[in-house]
Formats: C-alpha cells, sequence, structure tokens
C-alpha cells in the first residue's frame, strides 16, 4: 500500500507540472501561405476522447499536421499543397469518432463551402 | 529538437511512473463475484458505468489490479489481475473481454461451525463478456450528455470447487443503464447494474443490484497534448438477494452495503491511469457475515 501510495502522489505531481509544459508545446508557428482547415467540434472535453478525433482526422487524404484546442473545441488540419478534404469526409470522421462538426472554415479558395450546423454551438 | 528532447524526457518520467504504478497492483486482484461490474471504458467512475465508448474500429487494452478485504470472524482477502479488450464496432456500439490472468484468496479465522481455518488458493479468474449501445448523445458546446445500456455475461473460468473457492462456477448475466454530463471541468455520472446470478452445484448466490453516481473534477481546463487529471467522488451501493443452496434460502447471506470512493483519472494522450478505493459507510448485511474493509482498484489503459 505505501508503494501504492508513493506512486500515485508521483502521477499526481507530473501532472501538476503538465500545463506549463504543454502551453509550450501548443504553440505553432502558422506561415500564412499554409492550408488549413478548421474544424469546430461539439462536446470534445478531454484529451483521452479527442485522440479518436486525431486518429480519424490525420487519416484523411492530404492532411499534414493536426493540432487540437480543447477549451475552444476547435482542430485544425494543416493540409499539403493543393490538398483538400471534403466537408463530407471531415463530418464522417468527426462522427466515427462520436461527436459533431459545428463549423468548417478554410483559409484557402475551396471548392467546398463554409458549412456551419445549425444548432447552438 | 528541444520539443522533442522535452517530449522524450517527459515521456520517460510518465513511462516509469506508470512502470511503477502497475507493479505496485501486481498483488492485487478480484474476489470472485466482486469483479463484473468493473468497467475499464474510457472515463468511467472506477467502480459504476459510463456510456463513453471508443471511436468506430478503436482498440482498447487495459490492465486492471484489483485487492479486496473483508472483516468478520473470518478475514477473507482476495487480490486479482484481469485484462481487458475493447473494440468500437461503431462510435455508439461497443464490445468488451474482461479477462483474468491471476487471482488469489485467502480465508482465515473461525468458521459458522467454530472450527479455526487458513485456507489460500490462487488461479483463474471468471471473463466477462460486455457490449455497451451509448443510444442518446446531445452536444452543447464542449459539454455532452449521453446515456448508454449495458449487457454482459459472466463466463466461469474461475476454480468452483477448490477451497476456498475462487469462483461461483455459474454462468451470470449483466444488464446496465448509465447517464452522464461531461464537461470540459466537470463529470456527472449516474448507474445501475443488475447482475442475475446463475445456478452451479446446487448454489446459487443472490441477484445483485448496483448503483452509482460519481463526480469528477479537473483543477484546469486540459490542454491537448498535456497531463489530464480528474479526479474522482462516487457513492455506491451493492444489494444482494439471499444465497439459495439445494432450494434453501441461507440466512447468513444478502444485504446491502453503501460506500464512498474516491478516486483519479490520469490520461496523456491515448495512455490513461485509473485508481480508486471503495470505503463503507454503512452495511446492513443478514447474518454474520464479514464486513467490506474496503475494495482499491488500479488500471492502466491504452487505446489505438
Amino acid at each position: 500500500m505505501k508503494a501504492f501510495g508513493t506512486t500515485v502522489l508521483l502521477a499526481f505531481a507530473l501532472g501538476a507540472a503538465a500545463p506549463a509544459l504543454s502551453a509550450q508545446e501548443e504553440s505553432t508557428v502558422r506561415e500564412d501561405s499554409t492550408r488549413q482547415i478548421e474544424v469546430t467540434i461539439l462536446g470534445m472535453s478531454c484529451p483521452f476522447c479527442a485522440y479518436g478525433v486525431e486518429q480519424k482526422l490525420k487519416r484523411l487524404d492530404g492532411v499534414e499536421a493536426l493540432d487540437v484546442v480543447l477549451e475552444t473545441g476547435i482542430a485544425t488540419l494543416t493540409l499539403r499543397d493543393d490538398a483538400d478534404a471534403s466537408n463530407e469526409a471531415i463530418i464522417d470522421a468527426v462522427e466515427d469518432a462520436g461527436f459533431e462538426v459545428a463549423k468548417i472554415e478554410r483559409n484557402f479558395e475551396s471548392e467546398y463551402p463554409v458549412f456551419e450546423r445549425a444548432t447552438d454551438t | 529538437m528541444q520539443q522533442i528532447r522535452r517530449n522524450s524526457r517527459r515521456s520517460l518520467i510518465l513511462s516509469a511512473a506508470l512502470v511503477a504504478l502497475v507493479t505496485a497492483s501486481g498483488s492485487a486482484q478480484s474476489v470472485s463475484g466482486s469483479s463484473p461490474g468493473a468497467d475499464a471504458l474510457r472515463h468511467n467512475p472506477i467502480f459504476g458505468l459510463g456510456p463513453q465508448t471508443i471511436w468506430r474500429g478503436g482498440f482498447g487494452v487495459a490492465l486492471e489490479g484489483q485487492l479486496t478485504q473483508r472483516t468478520g470472524t473470518l478475514e477473507e482477502r482476495g487480490r486479482g489481475l484481469h485484462g481487458e479488450l475493447i473494440y468500437g464496432i461503431t462510435q455508439d456500439v461497443n464490445l468488451a473481454l474482461a479477462f483474468p490472468l491471476v487471482q488469489r484468496r485467502t480465508m482465515r479465522g473461525l468458521a459458522p461451525g467454530g472450527a479455526q481455518i487458513d485456507r489460500d488458493a490462487t488461479g483463474l479468474g471468471d471473463a466477462v463478456i460486455r457490449a455497451k449501445w451509448r443510444f442518446f448523445h446531445s452536444f452543447s458546446g464542449r459539454t455532452q450528455y449521453h446515456a448508454a445500456v449495458i449487457g454482459g455475461v459472466k463466463v466461469p473460468l474461475a476454480e468452483a470447487s477448490g477451497d476456498p473457492p475462487l469462483g461461483s462456477g455459474s454462468t451470470d448475466f449483466l444488464a446496465g443503464a448509465t447517464v452522464s454530463r461531461d464537461g470540459l471541468r466537470s463529470y456527472l455520472w449516474l448507474s445501475g447494474l443488475v447482475r442475475v446470478n446463475g445456478e452451479a452445484f446446487g448454489r446459487q448466490l443472490g441477484n445483485e443490484y448496483r448503483y452509482d453516481a460519481a463526480v469528477g473534477l479537473r483543477p484546469w481546463i486540459p490542454s491537448f497534448r498535456g497531463i489530464d487529471p480528474l479526479f474522482l467522488v462516487e457513492f455506491n451501493g451493492v444489494t444482494a438477494a439471499r444465497t439459495v443452496v439445494d432450494g434453501t434460502a441461507q440466512s447468513a447471506s444478502g444485504g446491502t452495503i453503501l460506500a464512498i470512493s474516491p478516486g483519479f483519472w490520469l490520461t496523456y494522450r491515448n495512455w490513461a491511469l485509473k485508481g480508486g478505493i471503495k470505503l463503507p459507510v454503512l452495511h446492513r448485511l443478514r447474518g454474520n457475515q464479514p464486513e467490506l474493509d474496503y475494495t482499491v482498484v488500479l488500471s492502466i489503459e491504452t487505446h489505438m
């Protein structure tokens, strides 16, 4: 039981050190020329659950990198040159992960329009 | 490069902590028949059920240790280790198989007849196959409300004729329902589970009704690539009907235990540690039965 207590305390101590490190990690440099899609996702409240969203969105064609900010519920897909992903594919991927898409916006010209779900976000 | 080094260092520290935790739980276990309610699906309470599911096509693997002690005229201790595999058939339908690794049960003290006993048995525990259907979900911003039903069957693999027995030898059925509200800062769960026990060797354990209400709080809003702690307090109980042996209800069997259970979840990316201790606050047991001192659960889980 003593070993159990010690290890649980160690795990909590690690947890306490997390915010400062992760905040630094999440600062990403984005150039204006980078093709990005911002997906606002409903119901995503923990990183463990959001891991499924990451797994699904990363498999979309043309996706080079992915960043998620849980506080805003926004997943940002960074695409390879000239690549794009359809709204339908993005919505399917997010729904397969167990969540819903509220909005899809691109920072480049695309054949796909801005998507916005007609519900409260 | 600096960020990669920082990640590697943190992964190393986290791995060391995980290994230490698993090592610490190596001697833990489940008393036969007490574990079918255990549910290692993500962000469920430690001693209750939750509607959370893994994504379509996702796999989960968990290792869980349990330690239970009961004291009366007879002191009984159970320790066990079991693994669990989870698969997401869809984002709303999950299958889980809890398979036994090792179980140990010891009994010391005065038996009902007055004889002094000192018994110890080690072997395989029982297996549990479970299905979960999340039939409702609703979203509001970062908050999610969802509900699920759970069905399962306990497959008797544990030695039932040993001394002491490691299992009941019966095939038992589980049915449960659960709802939750998942938010960035807090979680709320409610769940109920019925376990309908089968008969084996002329003995049928009384059916069990388990109920659990849980609150989970985060000290801060988590970041996607950071460690996410969640602290839980559960209020739970179990009410069991009398055991029937050869058609006769046993006087020293069945009753109700209510407990409070602090616990924690610590997740990092697709890894999770969860642990908790069930501390009884009320025993209303029929006849002379040992009272529960505590149950400790510790598990490690990963999704891929």
